[in-house]
């Protein structure tokens, strides 16, 4: 669940989310629409504790992760494979069950076993989008937060994403999407919406 | 800590320093340097402080902006300070002089950027140094690498805070534990920052060149510099500033 109340956030006298309240129950599928520079991200990073409020309160049930909009941003390691692996080693599981919980991640979001030995910045934009959306989900998040996931996506890979997102909806987890895509909006059909 | 770097950032205005002409502040910040590195007693420390804070209000940035760019330099003085206090007979004395100079060095320099455009930078120091031409140094290149790495700083630091984010998602810590610990985590964000240093710098230098960078010898200037009155005063400010510190220094004071 995440429950957001009279958000408010700014720097000095530039306010950047005035008053924003909504709320996502478990297993929902929200999307927060609006244009260039409402603060859509801004609101993202609030949800994930990257940002504290200037006032009001947000309140989650488990720690939500965020796939960021830029995956030239997350991603570094020397393989793809070791890339998707440092969520769980972080989160204290041995290289064994890391590497599983990896192979298992990028085999359900259609990373082949080619690119496990690639470096990630020799993948394609859409294939570096996956490997950071695996990179986070290797992490088993109840709550994803994603930062315009379509952008840099051509058709298919906008489409094998919407797939992949209503596939983990599906599973029960809390999505929240972040986007200015109208298309995305229309094939996702979220449970809830919000306007900025 | 890498939102309190102020150097390369530009803090908008029309601010008495901000109207100066980039060469007069390029000219003054050297001499304020020379002019701080003369101080030997409290007196001439305490003339180099006041002139300072005098820029400061003529600037019309908030002293609490500027007061945060000293975070980051103060952490790395004051492990300087415990190592001279231990390994120096008059380490003491030294630490509050060497931390006191160096903070105003930081101060003073930030002030540059945050009053001056990197463009403006850039054409101050290409005309400043332009009589070098004549011995053929690149000065117009020289001039836009400096523009060019004062803009990315702001561009780096802005960059490595997100990356941190990102990696935080991914259970990272950078804040808890151990200095190895801490260290260690630092490691996968060394390598993206890097990375995308390098493909900005990439992506920049094929901008340019498809913008023709470098096919004319003497290239136009969107903003033209001119002097004025008050670059005049500000000259005659800094030579009485530097003759009153050479004089004090010279008596003894």
């Amino acid at each position: 669940m995440v429950r957001v109340e009279h958000l408010c956030f700014g720097f000095d006298d530039n306010i950047i989310l005035r008053d924003i309240t909504f709320e996502v129950k478990d297993g929902g599928l929200f999307a927060i629409t609006g244009r260039s520079g409402t603060g859509k991200t801004t609101l993202a990073r609030l949800l994930c504790g990257l940002l504290e409020p200037v006032s009001g309160t947000v309140e989650v049930s488990v720690q939500p992760r965020m796939v960021f909009q830029f995956p030239e941003r997350q991603l570094f390691a020397r393989t793809v494979l070791e890339d998707v692996m440092y969520g769980p080693l972080n989160m204290g599981m041995d290289e064994g069950k890391a590497r599983e919980a990896a192979l298992t991640t990028m085999r359900k979001l259609g990373l082949g076993e080619d690119l496990q030995n690639r470096s990630p910045f020799s993948l394609s934009g859409g294939e570096k989008r996956l490997a950071a959306i695996a990179g986070i989900l290797a992490m088993d998040p109840q709550i994803l937060v994603l930062d315009e996931p379509t952008a840099g996506l051509d058709a298919f890979g906008c489409d094998a994403l919407v797939r992949i997102l209503r596939a983990l909806h599906d599973e029960g987890r809390t999505v929240i999407v972040i986007t200015h895509d109208g298309q995305i909006m229309k094939e996702l059909i979220p449970d809830g919406h919000l306007e900025l | 800590m890498l939102k309190d770097i102020n150097l390369g950032r530009y803090h908008p205005g029309t601010s008495f320093l901000h109207r100066l002409d980039p060469r007069t502040k390029l000219v003054f910040l050297p001499v304020y340097i020379v002019c701080i590195f003369l101080a030997r007693t409290v007196l001439t420390g305490i003339a180099g402080f006041l002139v300072l804070l005098a820029l400061i209000a003529l600037s019309a940035v908030p002293l609490r902006f500027m007061l945060r760019g000293l975070r980051t330099p103060l952490v790395v003085l004051l492990i300087a300070d415990v190592l001279n206090i231990i390994l120096l007979d008059d380490g003491l004395r030294i630490s509050v002089w060497l931390t006191l100079r160096i903070c105003e060095v930081v101060l003073a320099s930030n002030l540059l950027t945050l009053t001056t455009r990197p463009g403006e930078i850039a054409a101050g120091l290409e005309k400043g140094l332009s009589f070098l031409k004549v011995f053929r140094v690149p000065v117009h290149d020289l001039a836009t690498m400096v523009a060019v790495a004062f803009r990315f700083i702001p561009i780096l630091t802005q960059e490595a805070r997100d990356l941190m984010d990102a990696q935080t998602m991914r259970g990272a810590d950078f804040r808890h534990g151990s200095l190895v610990r801490r260290a260690k985590a630092l490691g996968p964000l060394s390598v993206t920052v890097f990375a995308s240093a390098f493909r900005r710098a990439d992506e920049m230098a094929l901008a340019m060149d498809s913008r023709l960078y470098g096919f004319s010898d003497a290239p136009g200037n969107l903003h033209p510099l001119r002097y004025g009155r008050e670059d005049a005063a500000a000259y005659i400010c800094i030579l009485c500033f530097l003759a009153v510190m050479v004089l004090m220094r010279t008596g003894g004071l």
